[in-house]
């Protein structure tokens, strides 16, 4: 059990989520191929816009539930909802924010373009702090504006005049994952403007915009998108009803930063926070990166249940960071 | 030796006093930590060598390489490295200079710096060599000073190493980076080498080859004890002036000895000895005067909170890409965050290592040694005395310097706060 | 290859002959739209806005309007058949015979049948009637699709192929389903759509098949040995892109029009050919190229690329803050 804790300890966690990316992304984005249907409520960019995928995001489906009149909402299609609600939180407390981390498609793409940018040796960009807290809040906008805006098309809100259709569905138009996504299967039809109305004129030309910030800006910050997006907002409304949780230990922390260094989302909280055990914050994909690159004993740790799977060591840390017997010392 | 402006005969003669008395001071307190204490490791031999460098009997070469001398820990070593350069610390421990040093500094000064001004002064380095670069980082009021009056008394040229005063927040974690690689162009320009991914990954993994031993020497200590503490610091001393693959080597021996004295419940010392934490003011040797007290008055120092030990080696630096443009600031920020060098403020993450400390370390007792004249650390015990007293840890302060003068009486304290802890401990089993 | 004069051909062409003595009969088809007067007061179902009336039994009941004509925007809203006394039959998508009726409300005279699963519903209108030695059999046929989103998309695969009934309908007009066609299918303007005609479930080649869009624009063919049709839609008016009603459905009307020569008595009365008469309806949008530009979108995209590149490139070397003063040269 001890072998099997020091082997686990001193993995390359980053490798593993690296194949698990690669197949979670070819099961999301393929498997309708294979007539795989994982669920209609899934906490992660599974894109029903490309045709081949195994399952929808949840966004989508919230979206359509709540386009919906009050009396409807009210009676059996509120059931609906709430049994949608329900089914993306089983998914949900599973792995909680890894879902971020070691599933969504659009993620990986964005992790994708950031070894790209590696390979030609690119430096990645970050925000300064304060640049940061005022973006982070955009995402909770979008969350709002996604649940807000269905029930204003569906309904005349203190009798102002419903918001057009054209709107619906609300976030979809403006996700880079709706024209993303369905590259990989060879569809590039939603590289479209809609001249139709001044409406789809502006928001698919909104999308496209939003389509080609979000692949010139991942490739040279890494998750570029994450920090704005929706699903990681709600996610984080039920973070704590999660199974699947990162944890630190503020004794063991020197506040050396490591984990910040290396944190794709700029989280300062992980390295400078000393008091609160569970560490997720809203932009948190628990990669787990920083359990990698945290050289004290127990101080970070994952556990399942409370029962610790992946926790931070002194021998993992320099098994990943410090070969010891380097041939590059002696070249140096 | 180079030309300077004070070269006369006065100069000369303080030069050769001096070294006769540093190296007389070195051979005493050597004297000491071998032949008094019982059942040293073999191992230890390597760092007795070392420590004879200040005795004369061990000579260096710098192989026609540069010579980059540094102070207190704020300076990245592995630049240096990187540089093709020798890092050196020139922090002192040795009374004979410090008498030197008083000379030009106030008499209530820190005995650190007035016996560092006094090397720099008399060109007594560890080695018989002259630094081509100073790097003196802007830590404590004395130390800032300490630059511009040696400025007057040494042609070598320095370079100051701006620390910001806080370091929690964002601001000076950028402005430390902007600092650091400025320093890393400067040594560029001193070695005429450039600093690369490769020699930077390759001194970085050097450091880390060196930490790996050090926090294994670090963690056996937290259970029997198989070490003096005195021998402990030595080895941290060393560091200071060692070719870092030679003391790898050296401490990695030293650490299977020890591995093989706890397989073999080989002690140095009763498991009733009272545990003690040494935090404060730096011990360097040749000035060990505390922690030998404290071993021959029947307690074993198992940790200290030095920044002539733990604080040096134990922080990591990690890289997420292994490109300059993210080394360079993975190694400015390891020297920076996790630091507990109390010119920090605020500095409440010492109080939460030495409270991690006394856990990990079973320890029964802090003893807190403040340089008269050290004005931080004296400041900072209080806070620090208040902590310990609310976690039920007794707690000696000992103010002291780098004069034998006060022997007699810091020993009677020491005695009398080593015995409460024995008492206490027997009441506890 | 010898040239093959069928009988059907033959009848065909006879067709046009007869047409005057049998003009007094109406061709009836069931239609989605409601009459211009009532159209407020209808609320429309899911995702194909199937026009609906909340029943006394609080169930859904999808109406279709019986109207005569042979162009769907100037066919007349009729209050009577030909005969008055039509018989009804709608199946389930799951094959379930369901219980239809007949309406005569203020909102028209209406064809009602409850709503239940998702799916295709199949109602047929069947009429038979003796006129001067001739049985004309009138088969009205509507395949209405039943989705909503919010209820899933379970057994789509199943449930897309077309149904057919030749027990109880003698003509049968089957429109072959679009490649990859699913619930959310829905035809447009440009697409090639194919009819297969069976009768007595044996296809039927040689029948005149006609086909007529909203305004009226129509097309006549002969059914292919396997009793085959295939019509490509026109987009029957021109406008600027900003004009195309993109949201909105129009119908199209397939009619089918066979004699065979049979002799026989119904209700006593003698004929000596059968007229067989069949209408289908469904509902289209204009295609999506009339209002939407792929180019402009490709435009769009990649001039923000461009300038995000380019500001991101210049931004780094004007920029003073973190990276940005001293630059390394990393091939080194």
């Amino acid at each position: 059990m001890k072998k099997l804790s020091t082997f686990v300890n001193n993995a390359n966690i980053s490798r593993f989520r690296f194949y698990i990316q690669l197949l979670s992304f070819i099961v999301l984005i393929y498997g309708g191929y294979a007539y795989i249907s994982i669920g209609q409520n899934l906490p992660t960019f599974a894109c029903p816009y490309n045709h081949a995928t195994a399952g929808n995001c949840f966004l989508i489906s919230l979206q359509h539930q709540l386009h919906n009149s009050w009396q409807n909402l009210l009676g059996f299609r509120g059931i609906a909802l709430l049994s949608a609600i329900i089914s993306f939180l089983l998914f949900f407390i599973l792995l909680n924010k890894a879902w971020c981390g070691y599933i969504c498609p659009l993620g990986t793409i964005q992790d994708w373009l950031t070894s790209l940018r590696k390979r030609l040796g690119i430096r990645f960009a970050r925000y300064e702090e304060s640049t940061f807290r005022k973006l982070k809040k955009v995402k909770y906008v979008v969350l709002v504006w996604l649940i807000v805006a269905p029930l204003f098309i569906a309904n005349s809100v203190f009798g102002l005049p419903r918001l057009s259709h054209d709107f619906f569905p609300p976030f979809c138009t403006i996700c880079p994952a709706r024209p993303v996504l369905p590259l990989f299967t060879g569809d590039t039809s939603q590289y479209f403007i809609d001249f139709s109305s001044p409406i789809t004129l502006t928001m698919t030309a909104l999308g496209l915009v939003i389509v080609a910030l979000f692949l010139v800006g991942s490739f040279v910050k890494k998750r570029f998108f994450c920090l704005f997006c929706p699903m990681s907002a709600l996610h984080y409304l039920f973070s704590r009803l999660a199974i699947l949780r990162l944890t630190k230990e503020g004794e063991k922390c020197t506040k050396c930063g490591n984990c910040f260094r290396v944190c794709d989302v700029n989280i300062v909280e992980i390295a400078d926070d000393v008091t609160h055990r569970n560490i997720v914050q809203d932009d948190c994909m628990m990669c787990f990166k920083c359990v990698e690159a945290c050289p004290e004993d127990g101080c970070l740790k994952v556990s399942v249940l409370g029962l610790p799977i992946f926790v931070s060591s002194e021998e993992g840390f320099f098994h990943r960071y410090g070969p010891l017997e380097n041939k590059e010392i002696k070249d140096a | 030796m180079p030309d300077k402006p004070m070269v006369n005969d006065r100069y000369q003669r303080m030069q050769r006093t001096a070294s006769i008395h540093l190296k007389m001071e070195a051979k005493n307190t050597l004297q000491k930590i071998v032949e008094e204490f019982p059942n040293n490791p073999a191992q230890m031999d390597h760092f007795y060598r070392k420590a004879r460098i200040f005795t004369g009997e061990e000579k260096f070469s710098a192989r026609g390489r540069h010579v980059v001398a540094t102070m207190c820990i704020h300076v990245p070593i592995e630049l240096i490295l990187a540089a093709g350069a020798i890092p050196y610390r020139i922090c002192s421990g040795a009374y004979a200079t410090d008498q030197i040093g008083a000379e030009f500094l106030p008499a209530k000064s820190c005995p650190l710096v007035k016996a560092t001004l006094g090397t720099i002064f008399l060109h007594l380095y560890q080695y018989d060599i002259v630094p081509d670069l100073i790097v003196n980082p802007t830590t404590c009021d004395q130390k800032k000073k300490l630059a511009e009056l040696s400025g007057e008394l040494t042609e070598s040229p320095f370079y100051t190493l701006e620390v910001p005063p806080t370091r929690d927040s964002e601001d000076a974690r950028i402005y430390w980076q902007r600092v650091v690689k400025r320093f890393a162009r400067r040594l560029e320009n001193l070695t005429g080498t450039k600093i690369t991914r490769r020699k930077l990954k390759g001194a970085i993994r050097q450091v880390y080859r060196a930490q790996v031993q050090y926090r294994r020497f670090f963690n056996l200590r937290k259970g029997l004890p198989v070490i003096w503490g005195k021998d402990a610091i030595l080895v941290t001393n060393t560091y200071f002036y060692s070719d870092i693959e030679e003391w790898t080597n050296a401490l990695e021996k030293l650490n299977g000895e020890l591995e093989q004295r706890i397989a073999n419940t080989d002690r140095v010392v009763s498991p009733r000895a009272p545990r003690i934490l040494l935090t404060g003011s730096p011990s360097i040797f040749p000035n060990m005067k505390v922690p030998i007290l404290v071993e021959q008055l029947g307690g074993i120092v198992v940790a200290e909170e030095f920044c002539s030990s733990s604080r040096l080696l134990y922080d990591t630096v990690a890289v997420d890409e292994w490109f300059l443009y993210d080394m360079l600031p993975a190694v400015a920020d390891r020297y920076l965050k996790p630091c507990t060098c109390p010119n920090f403020t605020p500095n409440t993450d010492r109080l939460r290592k030495l409270l991690d400390h006394v856990r990990e370390f079973t320890i029964d007792g802090v003893i807190y040694q403040a340089f008269a004249g050290c004005q931080l650390y004296e400041m900072e015990s209080r806070l620090i005395g208040n902590a310990l007293e609310k976690n039920g840890i007794p707690m000696l302060y000992v103010e002291t310097d780098y004069s034998p003068d006060d022997l007699g009486q810091i020993s009677t304290r020491i005695e009398a706060f080593i015995e409460s802890l024995k008492t206490r401990k027997k009441k506890k089993d | 290859m010898k040239p093959k004069i069928e009988i059907g051909t033959i009848l065909t062409l006879a067709i046009f002959l007869i047409i005057p003595s049998v003009k007094a009969t109406e061709l009836i088809w069931l239609s989605n739209m409601p009459p211009k007067a009532v159209k407020k007061e209808i609320r429309f179902y899911g995702m194909h806005r199937l026009p609906a009336l909340r029943g006394k039994d609080h169930r859904i009941h999808i109406i279709q309007w019986i109207r005569s004509g042979r162009s769907p925007e100037f066919s007349e809203y009729v209050q009577r058949t030909n005969t008055g006394h039509p018989e009804l039959f709608v199946f389930s998508p799951s094959e379930e015979p369901i219980h239809a009726q007949l309406l005569h409300t203020k909102l028209g005279y209406l064809l009602s049948f409850p709503d239940g699963e998702e799916g295709f519903y199949n109602a047929y209108l069947v009429e038979k009637f003796v006129h001067r030695d001739t049985l004309t059999v009138l088969v009205a046929k509507a395949e209405r699709l039943s989705h909503s989103c919010r209820n899933g998309h379970k057994g789509v695969l199943k449930k897309v192929p077309p149904k057919i009934h030749p027990q109880v309908v003698p003509l049968e007009i089957v429109r072959k389903r679009l490649p990859g066609e699913n619930f959310h299918t829905i035809i447009t303007a440009g697409d090639r759509v194919t009819f297969q005609i069976l009768l007595h479930g044996v296809p039927l080649s040689g029948a005149s098949v006609r086909l007529c869009t909203q305004k009226g624009w129509s097309k006549q063919l002969t059914t292919s040995q396997n009793g085959e049709a295939t019509f490509q839609l026109i987009q029957d008016y021109l406008s600027r892109w900003q004009d195309v009603k993109r949201r909105v459905f129009y119908h199209f009307l397939v009619t089918v029009d066979y004699l065979k020569p049979e002799e026989g008595t119904y209700q006593g009365k003698p004929y000596h050919t059968v007229r067989y008469l069949g209408t289908y309806s469904d509902i289209y949008r204009p295609s999506q190229l009339m209002y939407s530009s792929y180019v402009w979108g490709l435009f769009v995209i990649l001039s923000v690329i461009l300038i995000a590149s380019l500001a991101i490139y210049l931004y780094r070397k004007r920029s003073k803050i973190e990276f940005r003063e001293i630059a390394f040269d990393e091939k080194a």
